[in-house]
């Protein structure tokens, strides 16, 4: 089969550089071992830290992946909410100054956008509410009441406490260890629960107009936190679980079904094993189903360790598919034993030149490109950019296939 | 090719995607979940048959979870082959009856107007749901009257004038329910240039004995089917299957459940979509196509095995290169069936329930009819929909 370019990967970048590809004009193909990482995040999308992001990456090296993205950084990230947007992933946050939103742990973390309807502040030190119950399933082990109280407090927040219950969910506690954010998620999918769950809001929250869940209202359904509202009159904000994540998964699902309605292909659970070339150029790949694909353009965006796409063996960093140049520390170097310092493993990755074209062996490869969390240079922990670096490349790298 | 040891559950990262993706779980809060029923109680299992939970039998081996996990756990495999090894539910009668396809098939084309006829009786498939415990409100696919191989032996004369050759795995369904698919198929083959051949005693595939615990049975016919496959491979012939499930039963579970090795005819094994996308791209094979064909609007579902396969992507191609169809790409989802699972009384709701969203899809989708590759969808999506459904080798013959 062939396509005018095949995406390895099927993460965040590669979604977002599929949908540009498509909707102007371009097939595209996305070839992905199973879902992504977008299942362990939390629903909110980090551009660089500090408050002004904007102004903040302007002073990276030359070694960070935005530094080739140059001036276009605030265009790129325009782009990116609207594709989010288009795809039906409502998010608020803008690039010019950073807001924070709630960790699973109660902590107040900076980001550039967060999907509607979650617990955010605009400096960090306030909120909007002055009083808040804070209303959690009852065995759901993916979110902590009390760490996310004892935050509200410290910010003067007047907080009250309660659990719910549905019978669907005490079946599920049968396998208390599944009693996850998809399957609570899901009993909230329908109406009849819906409507119970409405009637402990009201019955519990008497005193108070604002009502805190764990991210889990509706799998299939997005407009569940609207309809909580609606009947019961109160704001519904949620934070987000542990995951695996219901705000991310809805992410993944919304941009990959925008990516396959615009004619998009995925061939899910399918690994990228074997490639060919041809004069310089990468010709065909072939996945561990025997699909051979071939393509103009083909981009790497397998991600970085958890992902797939590199791999640290005792003889050092690989990526895995082309054995395309690592930039990367040496293996006895790779971690830091201050567990919250940044991990210099974090910042391994592919190099590539300013149009990321994925060097081999010192020399670009003139049809393959790299974006996303397989790239080497920056630290998405730390730096907090982990979304923008894959988005943006995701991005950059679409326009120069489009207009070549 | 990845080696995989009886320790790849340890490649599980507890990420939990795969129970995201368990159509099951997604609607009957008693199952655990693939992640729960697969590498976590398999740890457990290593050490003894009496951590094994019945409920690993509500587990309809659609392998999506393997489909979805990103670390190549072989999550589907681990749960059947458990129940394999652990299950202490007996098969009965009804599970003879539904495993036995071949052997049930047999006897029923022989007087399959008596048979439909009877088996369309609302009385009589209460009875059935009182005798057997197969759901009452679940209908029986039709009998053919005299087989597909019937009608193929008069054929031979007809097949062996062609310079090129396959063998054609018909499966039990072409041959006791769908002679006319089998048919089809021969139909397309030959305007390719490729005359048909059967197998030499081709058995049922097993995934029903298999699904049912008749693992002996299983073996003994899989071994044979595996030694015909030999014979025709040897013979420089593909061989090619219209059932997404039958293939992916002779190529995958075959090794992986019932531990016989296929490796060196694996590759030899395709499915017909594959198959013909694949001559019609190599620039030697072309089709005429009827230009008086009426436009048809045909909605595809993606069969689970198939999904599992990786090769949908063939099924759609193909479809899209017939010029009288207008393609509508259902949202991959299980139908619910799942082969003689959903015919099972206790199933019956979870299986209607797992569908109910496609059907509905369906019915938006405006078609004309639905494809798909595999016989029970068919079944599933018919009794539970307006729309008759067809294989797309019966779409493309249709349109020459």
């Amino acid at each position: 089969m062939r396509y005018d370019t095949v995406i390895i990967g099927g993460g965040l970048a590669a979604l977002l550089c599929g949908i540009e590809l498509v909707r102007n004009g371009k097939s595209a193909a996305i070839v992905t071992t199973g879902h992504s990482t977008l299942h362990f995040s939390s629903g909110s999308f980090g551009l660089y830290n500090g408050a002004e992001p904007l102004k903040a990456v302007e002073a990276l090296g030359e070694e960070h992946p935005y530094s080739k993205l140059g001036e276009n950084i605030e265009q790129l990230a325009a782009k990116a909410t609207e594709i989010l947007n288009v795809a039906g992933v409502a998010t608020i946050g803008d690039a010019e100054a950073n807001h924070y939103i709630m960790t699973p742990t109660g902590a107040l973390r900076q980001c550039w956008l967060s999907m509607e309807g979650m617990v955010t502040s605009k400096d960090g030190k306030s909120l909007d509410f002055s009083d808040a119950l804070i209303l959690c399933p009852e065995g759901f082990l993916d979110f902590y009441t009390q760490f996310v109280a004892d935050s509200l407090r410290r910010l003067d927040v007047e907080v009250a406490e309660a659990l719910f219950s549905l019978p669907e969910l005490v079946i599920r506690r049968n396998n208390p260890t599944e009693m996850r954010s998809v399957a609570v998620a899901r009993a909230l999918d329908k109406e009849e629960n819906i409507l119970a769950l409405a009637s402990i809001i009201s019955r519990e929250a008497k005193a108070t107009q604002t009502v805190i869940m764990p991210a889990v209202l509706g799998f299939e359904r997005t407009d569940v936190l609207s309809r909580l509202e609606k009947i019961t009159g109160k704001q519904i904000l949620t934070v987000a679980t542990l995951p695996p994540s219901v705000e991310g998964i809805k992410a993944e699902r919304a941009l990959r079904r925008t990516f396959e309605r615009m004619g998009g292909v995925i061939f899910n659970g399918h690994t990228a094993t074997e490639y060919t070339m041809d004069e310089g150029a990468v010709a065909t790949i072939t996945t561990s189903k025997g699909v051979t694909l071939a393509a103009n353009d083909f981009v790497l965006a397998s991600g970085s360790f958890i992902g797939g796409g590199l791999q640290a063996l005792r003889s050092g960093v690989t990526e895995v598919l082309f054995g395309a140049d690592v930039v990367a520390p040496e293996v006895t170097e790779l971690t830091n034993r201050e567990l919250f310092a940044a991990q210099p493993f974090m910042s391994a990755g592919i190099a590539t030149d300013a149009q990321f074209k994925v060097m081999v062996a010192g020399q670009a490869v003139e049809n393959l490109y790299g974006c996303g969390a397989v790239l080497a240079g920056y630290n998405p922990v730390k730096e907090g950019c982990g979304a923008g670096v894959a988005m943006f490349t995701a991005l950059a790298v679409a326009e120069d296939i489009i207009n070549r | 090719m990845k080696q995989y040891s009886e320790h790849n559950f340890e490649q599980c990262t507890k990420c939990t995607v795969c129970t995201v993706y368990c159509p099951v779980a997604a609607v009957n809060p008693l199952y655990p979940g693939p992640k729960q029923a697969g590498p976590d109680g398999e740890r457990l299992r290593m050490k003894g048959g009496e951590f094994f939970d019945e409920s690993l039998n509500l587990c309809l081996n659609c392998k999506r979870c393997e489909v979805a996990c990103p670390s190549d756990v072989r999550i589907g495999d681990i749960i059947q082959s458990a129940r394999i090894k652990h299950s202490a539910k007996k098969p009965g009668l009804r599970e003879f009856t539904l495993a036995n396809t071949d052997l049930v098939g047999s006897v029923a084309t022989l007087v399959s107007p008596v048979v439909n006829a009877t088996l369309g009786l609302k009385p009589v498939r209460h009875i059935v749901e009182g005798v057997m415990n197969i759901d009452h409100r679940r209908i029986f696919p039709k009998y053919a009257f005299g087989t597909f191989e019937g009608w193929m032996r008069k054929q031979r004369k007809a097949q062996e004038q062609f310079a090129k050759q396959i063998a054609y795995f018909h499966g039990c369904y072409v041959n006791y329910n769908n002679p006319p698919l089998g048919q089809a198929f021969v139909k397309v083959l030959n305007a390719l240039g490729y005359g048909v051949q059967l197998l030499e005693n081709e058995k049922c595939c097993g995934v029903a004995l298999i699904s049912n615990g008749f693992i002996d049975k299983a073996k003994k016919q899989a071994k044979s089917n595996l030694a015909a496959i030999r014979k025709a491979t040897a013979a420089g012939l593909k061989v090619v299957a219209t059932s997404s499930t039958c293939t992916f039963t002779l190529r995958d579970e075959y090794e992986h459940l019932l531990d016989l090795d296929n490796g060196d005819v694996r590759e030899n094994i395709d499915l017909a979509c594959r198959f013909i996308y694949n001559l019609l791209c190599d620039g030697n094979h072309t089709l005429q196509f009827n230009p008086d064909a009426p436009r048809v609007r045909v909605a595809y579902h993606s069969p689970c095995h198939l999904e599992r396969l990786g090769w949908t992507q063939y099924s759609i191609e193909l479809l899209k290169l017939i010029p009288n169809v207008e393609l509508v790409k259902l949202d991959s989802q299980c139908c619910g069936i799942a082969g003689t699972y959903g015919f099972k009384k206790e199933n019956y709701a979870t299986s209607q329930a797992i569908g109910e969203s496609l059907f509905a899809a369906i019915e938006a989708s405006e078609c004309d009819y639905v494809a798909t590759d595999c016989e029970t969808c068919k079944w599933q999506i018919e009794m539970s929909t307006s729309k008759k459904v067809f294989h797309p080798i019966e779409v493309l013959a249709a349109s020459l």
